[in-house]
């Protein structure tokens, strides 16, 4: 994976709001011309997810941006992503890199040490997150704020993804402190035009 | 496909193993015999599941048992497991050996429909029940019981493990309706002496 990659990253998320279903997320989402798409739904069962996966998998194969399936590498695997994205609780970033071979794997880190970890152990990017306060998951640490996001983005070498509670009017902010993409979830899912909404973070990068 | 080599399935539940921990049980129930563990601790998070699967693949290795992993494919797959167990939610069968053509699949289902349904989907062997009442499936209403059993057999061309309550006094009566063979976790997890439990289950089924 290029080590140049900028831009934004949508978390799709059908809990905190209900309008939009995921695949919903993702056209409006590939028309603005976001970086990456995270498919994350951690209640709906395998065979559930497997379904939409594969509905979203050729959407986004057909443009420039990258689809990447959070927490299991079988169902990116089977569904054609483009990844997998796993947090500390997941699968070892190792042993997803046997699965997924040339596909991408990046791993979430809440400090310096297990953002040095993903990258040591092998991931494509590291996120690195709650940057600021966020209400879409719920967190047992503060927030980490964007000294300890210059910290980390000084020390590694593979794309920074900053993650949590990142919104229009902080975002230029978290790019200046050296994060290379910035996931967005609620910011972009609940705005009232998610379209517009990307649009304007993307515009951020240009 | 062949019969699976194994008919008795040792499903896990951590919680039943007291006072032994689970690899302990396992162990004992491998070196006297088991050939296939399912691995189905559905409260793990993904790193923990991994974890303990890695360890199992260690036991199991040993004594040449199969290990199935419950629902997660990458983590059968990254420990080398045999095969994976499907849910009547889990991926279908041929997604999963898409993936990886060399694995086992199982699927547990609960009605004659949903065993066809998975055996079209690729399903190498199938779990139904429960057959009898047991506690672990009390909240899902009615046991199925036998004449369902024998449905599902009758209805479908692969192997079907009985599952549910089952001790080896009435194995033969799942065996007779056309199980394959039977599946169960209380019966050796909760064992006060698995050697003996094990040689029981032996003799019942005539091969483990």
């Amino acid at each position: 994976m290029s080590k140049d990659l900028r831009g934004v990253y949508l978390i799709t998320d059908t809990q905190i709001q209900e309008q939009y279903e995921h695949v919903e997320l993702v056209d409006l989402a590939l028309r603005a011309g976001v970086q990456m798409i995270q498919y994350r739904d951690k209640e709906a069962p395998a065979r559930e997810i497997l379904k939409q996966v594969k509905e979203i998998s050729p959407r986004v194969s057909k443009t420039e941006s990258l689809f990447i399936v959070n927490d299991r590498a079988d169902l990116a695997l089977a569904g054609g992503a483009d990844g997998v994205h796993l947090g500390q609780d997941d699968l070892p970033i190792q042993a997803a890199r046997k699965l997924m071979g040339e596909r991408i794997v990046g791993g979430t880190s809440s400090n310096l040490e297990e953002a040095l970890q993903v990258e040591e152990a092998g991931a494509d990017y590291v996120a690195l997150g709650h940057i600021f306060e966020t209400t879409t998951k719920q967190k047992s640490y503060p927030p980490r704020g964007l000294d300890i996001l210059r910290e980390v983005a000084d020390a590694v070498n593979i794309p920074l993804v900053a993650i949590g509670g990142i919104t229009l009017e902080n975002a230029p902010k978290v790019i200046e402190a050296g994060a290379d993409i910035i996931a967005v979830s609620s910011a972009i899912c609940a705005a009232n035009s998610p379209y517009e909404t990307a649009c304007e973070f993307i515009d951020l990068f240009q | 496909m062949n019969k699976p080599p194994f008919r008795y399935y040792l499903i896990t539940n951590r919680k039943k193993c007291a006072p032994q921990n689970l690899t302990e049980v396992v162990t004992e129930a491998c070196r006297n015999g088991i050939k296939a563990v399912q691995v189905r601790e559905k409260d793990l998070s993904t790193k923990e599941l991994y974890r303990l699967a890695v360890k199992l693949r260690g036991i199991t290795r040993k004594t040449q048992t199969r290990l199935f992993i419950n629902d997660r494919a990458d983590i059968a797959i990254s420990v080398d497991a045999d095969g994976v167990h499907c849910r009547e939610k889990s991926m279908h069968p041929n997604d999963i050996k898409k993936i990886n053509s060399s694995l086992l699949v199982g699927s547990s289902v609960h009605s004659v429909e949903l065993a066809k349904h998975a055996e079209e989907n690729g399903a190498d062997f199938l779990q139904f029940g429960p057959v009898y009442y047991t506690s672990s499936k009390a909240r899902y209403g009615e046991p199925q019981g036998i004449d369902k059993l024998r449905k599902v057999c009758d209805e479908t061309t692969i192997p079907v493990y009985a599952v549910g309550g089952i001790t080896p006094e009435h194995a033969s009566d799942c065996i007779n309706a056309g199980a394959f063979g039977v599946a169960g976790i209380s019966s050796i997890m909760g064992a006060e002496d698995i050697p003996e439990k094990v040689d029981q289950w032996e003799k019942v089924l005539k091969y483990l």
